[in-house]
This record gives structure tokens, sequence and C-alpha cells, in this order.
């Protein structure tokens, strides 16, 4: 049950995907988002399912996995369609009945905003599912590293971000266990109304943050212990440097923005 | 009829993904009323995984889990019920304390039981007393204690709930051994005066020896031996390649053997290996 939050894990298989630069998956996802919110219309979109298909297909991570990672944001998407299908008013409208009044324009509207939440969670997770959280904070400090002469703490802010994403599979384990722990003296989260459930889950959450703050410290120590003092004389152990797939994958993630364009002028 | 019984249990972990693992396999096992059982095996061999099918916190891919003869799995199974009666302590079990006071914790399994009142009072300070924590910590939160105090605590949350059988997982890792010895104690009283089945998974062969009269070796998901530990540890098997060494008071009757001492039986616990080392001398 809780092991199915599989946003920003890494999946383990050696593919295309997998073995290029975390920079240049970092912009493709960046272009990505950015296409999905500038461009609209029935053909931009059946194109960007399509490529999104094609890197998920090479990236060889199962459809059905990727698709868990959806469950927790389905009553997002549920709400979205609801909220835009009563309240988008427009001028053909499909049922009238009391106060309901959908439109077609609502619905239009409805449909292309799933479909954007929809890819662009699968988009974003495609990221996380073939990189490392070491490649990907590698990949993010140096695209930042130009905003070290504002000084950014790009460094800093690049080893939080990786810590905290090591730390998801960590802490979801932990839930995991405490919740057994308290399941085996009787505890129960499956029945009872909202405030019951949201009571019985004290006895999880209370172990869960001592043990975050535990490991924090656990942490912190060790790291003191290897002399770790931010980015000052830091050098990589695999130090990011552009291959020729790199180079064609950038190449491709800017056709596929031209492509759109074009499509979007025809 | 055995207390609780496993046919044919199979458990696939993260079932078609990419960290798939087959960690039981074909397990079947019967536990009788009142035994006392070491399980041992290296460490990712499937024991963990295998005790917590005894109370139904994991729920076999196939096979049956029969508890006084009742399928655990069939629908309208009371699992509170079988939760209250088969205890399990993990691994670390102070890491699960979270009320503000010990005495609240120590209540949480009993009233999720349905205890109430003086009922509930009664279950709480009677397992506590039982694992000595002295009545003036009763209102001090659970974290301002030291580990072993801890530990106890936890300990005691899962006794109050008064089950049949008691499962342990690794129930010393990271005590003393002054912290170890009372915790064994306080086991065995409860053996004594409960009459409790015990189910102690653990990396101790001295532990094992001492207080187990059954072993069910673990390896590789599969039950690779199950038998007294005096014929385990005397099986001339390579213990080695099961995770496993012979306690030390038995290693050292094996070596006064090599050196030409001509001592009988098969002592396992220090008291045993004592003894017979005395025997063997006074026939000298």
């Amino acid at each position: 049950m809780i092991r199915d939050i599989t946003i920003g894990q890494y999946y383990p298989v050696d593919s295309f995907v997998h073995r290029l630069d975390p920079r240049v998956k970092i912009t493709a996802t960046a272009a990505y988002v950015i296409c999905l919110f500038v461009f609209s219309g029935i053909y931009c979109y059946a194109l960007m399912v399509i490529g999104l298909m094609c890197v998920l297909k090479m990236s060889r991570v199962p459809l059905g996995y990727v698709m868990k990672g959806l469950r927790p944001v389905l009553f997002l998407l549920i709400f979205t369609i609801i909220i835009n299908m009563l309240f988008v008013s427009g001028e053909h409208m499909l049922v009238e009945w009391a106060f309901i009044h959908i439109s077609l324009e609502g619905v239009i509207n409805a449909a292309y905003l799933t479909a954007r939440l929809i890819l662009l969670i699968i988009g974003s997770s495609l990221q996380t599912f073939t990189t490392t959280p070491a490649q990907l904070t590698d990949g993010l400090e140096r695209i930042f590293a130009p905003l070290k002469i504002l000084r950014l703490p790009v460094h800093e802010i690049a080893m939080m971000m990786s810590i905290a994403l090591r730390f998801i599979p960590i802490l979801v384990e932990e839930a995991d266990k405490v919740m057994k722990a308290q399941q085996a003296r009787g505890a129960d989260f499956e029945s009872g109304n909202l405030i019951e459930r949201t009571k019985s889950l004290v006895p999880v959450l209370v172990p869960l943050f001592v043990g975050a703050f535990r490991r924090a410290s656990d942490l912190a120590m060790a790291m003191e212990a290897r002399c770790y003092r931010g980015q000052e004389g830091r050098s990589k152990f695999k130090p990011l440097k552009y291959e020729r797939r790199d180079y064609f994958a950038y190449a491709v993630t800017a056709a596929g923005i031209v492509l759109l364009i074009v499509v979007k002028r025809l | 009829m055995a207390l609780l019984e496993l046919e044919n249990v199979n458990y696939i972990y993260a079932k078609n993904t990419a960290y798939e693992k087959h960690v039981l396999k074909n397990i079947c096992l019967k536990i009788e009323a009142g035994e006392a059982i070491g399980v041992i095996g290296r460490t990712g061999s499937g024991k963990s995984t295998l005790v917590q099918h005894f109370n139904g916190l994991l729920k076999a891919d196939s096979g049956k889990v029969l508890f006084d003869g009742e399928d655990i799995y069939q629908k309208d199974f009371n699992m509170r019920r079988l939760r209250g009666r088969v205890g399990l302590v993990f691994q670390y079990p102070e890491h699960q304390l979270f009320e503000t006071t010990v005495f609240k914790d120590v209540c949480f399994g009993p009233a999720n039981q349905g205890l109430k009142d003086e009922e509930l009072k009664e279950a709480a300070m009677e397992a506590l007393r039982l694992v000595g924590i002295d009545e003036k910590y009763y209102e001090e939160s659970p974290f301002d204690l030291s580990g072993g105090q801890k530990r106890r605590v936890a300990l005691a949350g899962v006794i109050a709930m008064r089950p049949e059988v008691l499962v342990l997982d690794e129930p010393c890792a990271g005590l003393d051994p002054l912290g170890r010895k009372e915790m064994f104690s306080l086991i065995m009283r409860l053996r004594r005066e409960r009459n409790i089945t015990m189910i102690l998974v653990s990396h101790s062969m001295e532990d094992v020896a001492e207080y187990t009269q059954r072993l069910i070796v673990m390896k590789n998901g599969e039950i690779a031996m199950d038998s007294t530990p005096e014929k385990i540890f005397t099986s001339g098997k390579d213990l080695k390649s099961l995770g496993l060494a012979a306690p030390v008071s038995f290693e050292v009757i094996e070596r006064l053997r090599e050196l030409g001492f001509n001592i009988e039986g098969n002592p396992i616990t220090p008291k045993e290996a004592a003894d017979a080392i005395l025997k063997g001398i006074y026939n000298d």
C-alpha cells in the first residue's frame, strides 16, 4: 500500500534514457513542461503524447509502474474535472438541470487540464525514474552554477535536494515499519470516519518524526566526520561529460519544439 | 492440533517491479502451544518476513496460515483479535513509542483490544511491573528514558495485550550484556508465569542455544533445518554456509576434544559445557 508511492523514485534498469547526461534530461523535461503550457490544440497535444510515449518506451520503465505514480493525484484530477465542467461557462450547453450547467467548452477545458496534469506528472516522474538522485543533483548544480555569481548557494541547495530525494524511500520504509508495529498492537488505519482515521495516524507520525530527526542528526554527524564543508574544494567522482548521444538528445528536443511550433501555425 | 500452522506459504516482495524478490518459498511449519522456538539464518534469509505472517501483518501470495485451526485469510476473520493473541515485538521496538507518558503508551495495545478504565489500567500496570519499570516512571515521557528502559516499556506495550504467542525479532539488538541478561530473564519469567509460546528471531547462537528447544534455520527463503539446537549444532553440516556458527561453549568442547580430552555428550550452553568438562576431568 504505502510502497505504491512511486513519484520521485529511481527505477533501476539500463536504457538509452538512463545513460543520458542528467543535464540533457533536466533541460528536456523543463522544455516539455513549458511546451505543455504554451501549446494547445488537439494536434499539439497528440504530438506531445506520442513524444512522451516514445521516451517512455525507450526508458524501459513499465507503463504500469508509471501509472501507479498517478494514483495519489487521482483525487486532484477528479476534482479538476468536476470544477471545470461545472463552472466554465460557454455558449453550447450540454446539460442544464437544476443548478448543474455543463457546457461543451467546460468539457473541453476539463479534458485539456486533465491531459496537461497527467502529462506533467508522467513527464517529470520519467525524469526521476531514469536519473539517480546523485546525478540529478550534479546536473542541477552544473546548470545553475552561473547563479553562484549572485551569491546563491547553488551547491548547498542541490545537496539539500538530493538528500531530500534520498530520504523518501527511507521514510516510506520507516513509515511502513511503524505502521506494522502499531498494527501489531491492534491499531486500525482502515476503518472509521475521517476524524478517527486522522487520529489513528498519530501513533505513526510521532515515531516517524522522531526517527526523521534522529536520522538527520546522524547524517549531519557522518558528513562532519568526513569533513564536509560545502562545495569548497570538492571534486567529483564521476564528472559530467557530454557524449554523442547527449547532443543527439538535445537535437531531438529542439526538433520537437520546432515541430510543435509548425503544427501550431498550421 | 497445532496452535499455529503454515501451509505452503509463498511471499513475493514488490511483485511485478524491478525490485521483485521471492522472499518465502513454500514454507510449511507447525508450532505447538508452549514451545520455545528460535529462528536463525543470515540477514535477508526471510526470518523477519516469516514472523510477520504469524499475525497477519503480511499476507502470503499463496498458501495458508492457520491459527487455532482457523484460516486467518478467510473473510470476516478478526485480525485484531489475532494480533492480540500473537504479540509481535519488532526490532528496536523503542522506535515505536509515541505517547506523552509511559503509562499511556503501554495502554495503546489493550485499549485497541477494547479494554476500558480499571481493566485497562490493570493490564498496563501488570505489564509494566513484569518488565520491571518502576511506578515513578509511569507519568514520564517515554522519550526521556534510557535505551534499555525504553525497550522494556515497548515490550510492555505488547505484553499488556496478554498474548499467547510472543514473537521477538532480535529483542537484544543494541543492548549491553547486562541489558541482554535482564531482557532474557524477563522473557523466561513470562514463559514460566503465563506459559507463553515464544518465537525468538536471533543472530546469537548462544542465546538460541540457551533459551530455545527448537531451531528453525532459514536459508534463501526456505527452511533449511528444523530440529533441536543440539542436533543442528552437531549435525556436522557446513554451518557457515547457512550463516551460522556453533555456540562458543560448543567450540570450546570441540577444541578440548582435539587436544585429547574425553568429553561426553553434546553440551551447547555454557552451563552444560562446564558440567561436561568437570565430569571429564574427574573421570580422568
